[in-house]
């Protein structure tokens, strides 16, 4: 992978400010991202891994332009988006799409199918309006929803269905870049396969990328290439889907790895059992930031943090446990 | 057998027609044993925990049917015996345990109020039970937590005190309803070693109602898998994961992701789980099977034993479900 | 029935979808349906009534009986300056409904304006404006009217104007409060990552959901501005005699309602049914539109 990244964030941070005092300057602060740098490579899907506060799904929406970020720049095709003006950055929204991880909140309840799918062409400008009729019966042909569909409202679907139209909306751009944000999260088992085999499927045909936002281990393990794990605003571990399953060196890694019940009773393998619970990102730990919960913190680790280094090719870790 | 379910039906009558929800289910459950009841949405799974503990509201209704805990027939049972039985004997725990613990209230008095309306304790000794649960639930510094709100305590930490006023009046049957589906993967893991070793511990019976067959695989003794309203197989875990019997098990466990292996593309079930109004005549996942065959259609296969699990299709016989539903 | 004739069926079924649905769950309501058919009635009345008036309502008998009992030729008996009250009464529904439809328009479409902006930008436009509706809020509506009227001079367009301007904030209020909630919901959020811009994202995206909101708001709205503009007329505020006018009606009745209470009674009544009706549609609307309260 020596090409250039097609997106790439640096020292990226988002704070949300929970509380002001009286003459509005911040109290407490809530660093939902904190100071994180990625790349991401044309054509392939990242996994971002993490728990409840982890700020996975604060990442994909500051590159899907519903966040503007605190600091830090995210970098499209050599072009600095958060430097842009509002008008300018909107046009780069139709490069980056987004699929929600809530298939009831993220469809207007007020549209029909068909409206919903054509709204994000009409909005851009991308086609006459002549034309867009048969792009929407081709959009939901492709997300096997063709038919009598279009003249129905998003609450006469089901969960799976209409997750695939939230899918035709983010596809209705042509998009390079589509964030996942847990998109399978909120599905019954039986559908989650369809809709992740129709996620590889469209990857390939459209020629995507993905990011890939979820805390399920394993679906992010079939589809991503490479994943990155974050805890607390931080990113602990990235490398090559592989290699983090096979060697995980992140004591959190192996955590959360082995936290995952296998649907194998003959595998009860040794849990490695964290203590205690997520701190608040209010407040997190000074430091690295699991060491609280850490099984091989020792003295160091909370006092400074480490930061992400290479410990072998493509393999990064934010631990003092591999500090050179 | 300390709790058994025979015949259950419950049905649901709403405007649009009558929604049967739980369809003709038995099963029984063994002292100290843990049952995962396993299904998607609208199996029927959540509304069989419900009817058990006699908690359907209109416009829902059990129409037929027994629920025997220890010789008696809870449906039978007034609505006096019934709240003696929930609270004290069957206990209950619901997946987003914010929703079911009171918010302007601290946990103090919520324990409390539990222990004392059941155990008839002092006030004195409700408070020692009540810290004493805690501990067993391996609340930390349980004394000074007890005086928290339950804003101020995390999810886990929330459904470990759920699971505390669950367990504070020696229940011997816990019913736990997606007890872990709210939770973070490293929490959901330390609930789910909890609810093992308090099995261990104090010997009571857990009915586990999951969607996640991961959950079932590591916890769990027996299984009962359910489809729209009917238990399709049921088996001892081990047997279950090892040879799974019934098309839609199967496709259930062939459509999760492994980490052990990898593949291209994921096996899939096709369609969706049917509608309640419109579920296919016959075997309930005829519309989705991939060895639907013509009789599949038309009858509804009977639950029968197979090797040592028991399997409601007709790959394994023939013997059609009695026309009692 | 083939299942595909079944699908058809239901298709059709679905085209008369939501609005049908609403009207069909409003007219089981049988509170609302009763509501409606009034202000119905009120409406041919404020329309037509000029021609169903059976006397000129402003025309004075004099006789020594008035104010006169009801008696077949003064249907509701005449004022104490021998007019008809039937035709008064006739008369004022088309002023109390004017003002009350006028007025609602008025503060709903500045209040909407203002509270869509509030909630929709935040930060220190909402702090700014919001504070200054507290501040209009903060005054009793009632005192808040007197004064304007006070300084406008009495009048019907002066009524309108400061009945319009009393219920600004409570619309702003309302409309800020159902954008902040919609605006954090993900379809709303969909609209950014569509680069949509500000404008399309609330008139297209936030609108159509909080309409139902704002309609029922408005419907119990036009009762209170009629209650409002009764009292205005009662404190000799509101319209100015000879116009007849519910609540003059009520305020002139005051000194011989012990003797002669039907001059009280009627106009009286009147108000109260109107507002009753308007209340009453506006509950039935809530429940019809909310698809939370269906099933």
């Amino acid at each position: 992978m020596n090409e250039e990244p097609l997106l790439q964030i640096k020292n990226l941070k988002k704070y949300f400010v929970v509380q002001r005092s009286f003459f509005g300057r911040p109290i407490s602060v809530l660093k939902a991202v904190d100071d994180i740098s990625l790349d991401i490579y044309k054509g392939e899907c990242f996994g971002l891994v993490g728990e409840s506060g982890s700020g996975k799904s604060t990442i994909g929406k500051m590159i899907t332009n519903i966040y503007s970020p605190t600091e830090g720049s995210i970098i499209y095709n050599g072009k600095d988006l958060t430097k842009m003006k509002k008008n300018e950055r909107r046009n780069y929204c139709k490069e980056i799409q987004l699929i929600f991880q809530d298939p009831y909140a993220s469809l207007n309840p007020r549209m029909t199918v068909g409206e919903i799918i054509a709204e994000p062409i009409k909005i851009n400008k991308l086609l006459p309006s002549s034309k867009i009729e048969s792009r929407v019966s081709y959009l939901l042909d492709c997300v096997g929803l063709a038919g009598n569909y279009r003249n129905r409202y998003a609450h006469e679907f089901s969960g799976g269905q209409r997750q695939r139209v939230g899918i035709a909306r983010a596809l209705a751009l042509n998009p390079k870049i589509i964030v996942c944000d847990e998109p399978v999260s909120a599905l019954d088992v039986s559908i989650q396969a369809q809709v992740i085999n129709l996620l590889s499927d469209f990857k390939k045909e459209f020629g995507l990328t993905y990011i890939f936002i979820a805390h399920g281990l394993n679906v992010v393990k079939h589809i991503s290439d490479r994943i990155g794990v974050m805890y607390l605003g931080k990113i602990m571990e990235i490398t090559d889907k592989k290699t983090l399953y096979d060697r995980p060196i992140h004591p959190y890694t192996q955590a959360l790895l082995s936290s995952i019940p296998v649907t194998d009773p003959t595998l009860k393998k040794e849990r490695i059992r964290l203590e205690g619970d997520i701190p608040s990102p209010i407040d997190p730990p000074k430091g690295c930031h699991f060491c609280t919960r850490c099984f091989k913190a020792f003295e160091g680790c909370s006092e400074q943090q480490p930061p992400l280094a290479e410990v072998e090719k493509n393999h990064f870790v934010a631990c003092r446990l591999y500090e050179k | 057998m300390l709790l058994e379910v025979n015949g259950l039906k419950t049905e649901f009558f709403t405007k649009k027609g009558t929604v049967k929800a739980v369809r003709n289910i038995s099963f029984g459950l063994a002292k100290g044993e843990i049952l995962a009841i396993v299904g998607e949405s609208g199996s029927g799974k959540s509304v069989t925990s419900l009817s058990v503990m006699g908690l359907i509201d209109y416009p829902g209704k059990i129409v037929g049917g027994e629920v025997v805990f220890k010789g008696k027939n809870l449906l039978k049972a007034t609505k006096r015996e019934l709240q003696k039985i929930r609270g004290d004997q069957i206990s209950m725990i619901f997946q987003e345990p914010m929703t079911s613990l009171n918010p302007v209230q601290k946990i103090r008095d919520q324990l409390l109020e539990s222990i004392k309306v059941h155990m008839k304790l002092s006030k004195k000794d409700a408070l020692l039970r009540a810290i004493e649960v805690l501990k067993l639930v391996e609340i930390p510094s349980p004394k000074t937590r007890i005086n928290d709100y339950p804003h101020q305590m995390s999810g886990g930490m929330r459904q470990r005190v759920m699971i505390a006023m669950a367990l504070s009046c020696h229940p011997e049957i816990l019913i736990a309803d997606e007890p872990t589906t709210a939770l973070d993967v490293t929490i959901q893991a330390q609930i789910l070693d909890l609810l093992y070793d308090l099995r261990k511990k104090i010997g009571m019976a857990i009915l586990l109602i999951t969607h996640d067959l991961g959950v079932v695989a590591e916890t769990a003794d027996r299984i009962i898998v359910m489809y729209c309203g009917r238990i399709v197989e049921e088996a001892l875990v081990k047997d279950l994961f090892a040879t799974p019997r019934h098309p839609y098990t199967i496709g259930l466990l062939e459509s999760i992701p492994k980490l052990n292996e990898d593949r291209k593309r994921l096996y899939m079930i096709k369609g969706v789980v049917p509608d309640p109004f419109s579920i296919p005549k016959g075997c309930s996942f005829s519309d989705r099977c991939e060895h639907c065959m013509e009789k599949c259609k038309h009858n509804v296969p009977a639950l029968i034993q197979s090797g040592n699990q028991k399997v409601r299709c007709f790959l394994y016989g023939d013997a059609l479900e009695e026309k009692n539903e | 029935m083939s299942s595909n004739q079944i699908f058809e069926k239901k298709l059709k079924f679905r085209q008369d979808s939501r609005m049908s649905d609403a009207w069909r769950a409003l007219f089981k309501n049988k509170a609302a349906a009763l509501g409606l058919i009034f202000i119905c009635i009120l409406c041919f009345l404020s329309v037509f009534g000029k021609y169903l008036m059976p006397f000129d309502p402003n025309f004075t008998k004099q006789s020594l009986a008035n104010p006169a009992l009801p008696s077949a030729e003064h249907w509701l008996g005449t004022d104490q300056h021998g007019r008809d009250i039937l035709s008064r009464i006739i008369d004022g529904t088309r002023i109390s409904m004017f003002v009350g439809v006028v007025s609602v328009f008025f503060s709903l479409l500045i209040g909407t304006v203002i509270g869509a902006i509030a909630g929709f930008c935040g930060g220190r436009i909402d702090a700014i404006v919001m504070r200054f509706m507290d501040m209009l809020l903060a005054i009793p509506s009632m005192l808040l009217a007197i004064t304007l009227m006070a300084s406008l001079k009495p009048g019907l367009d002066k009524a309108i104007i400061s009945i319009s301007i009393v219920y600004i904030p409570h619309y702003a209020l309302i409309v800020r409060s159902s954008v902040l909630s919609e605006k954090t919901n993900d379809y709303a959020q969909a609209y950014k990552v569509m680069g949509a811009s500000n404008s399309y994202t609330l008139l297209k995206g936030i609108l159509p959901n909080i309409i139902s909101n704002i309609i029922v708001r408005a419907t119990l709205g036009i009762s209170v501005a009629i209650i409002d503009l009764a009292a205005l007329g009662f404190l000799g505020l509101g319209v100015k005699d000879p116009q007849a006018e519910w609540g003059t009606m009520v305020s002139e009745s005051r000194r011989f309602f012990e003797a002669k209470p039907h001059t009280l009674f009627f106009p009286g009544a009147m108000i109260m049914l109107t507002v009753l009706a308007f209340n009453l549609l506006g509950d039935g609307l809530r429940d019809a539109l909310n698809p939370k309260s269906k099933k």
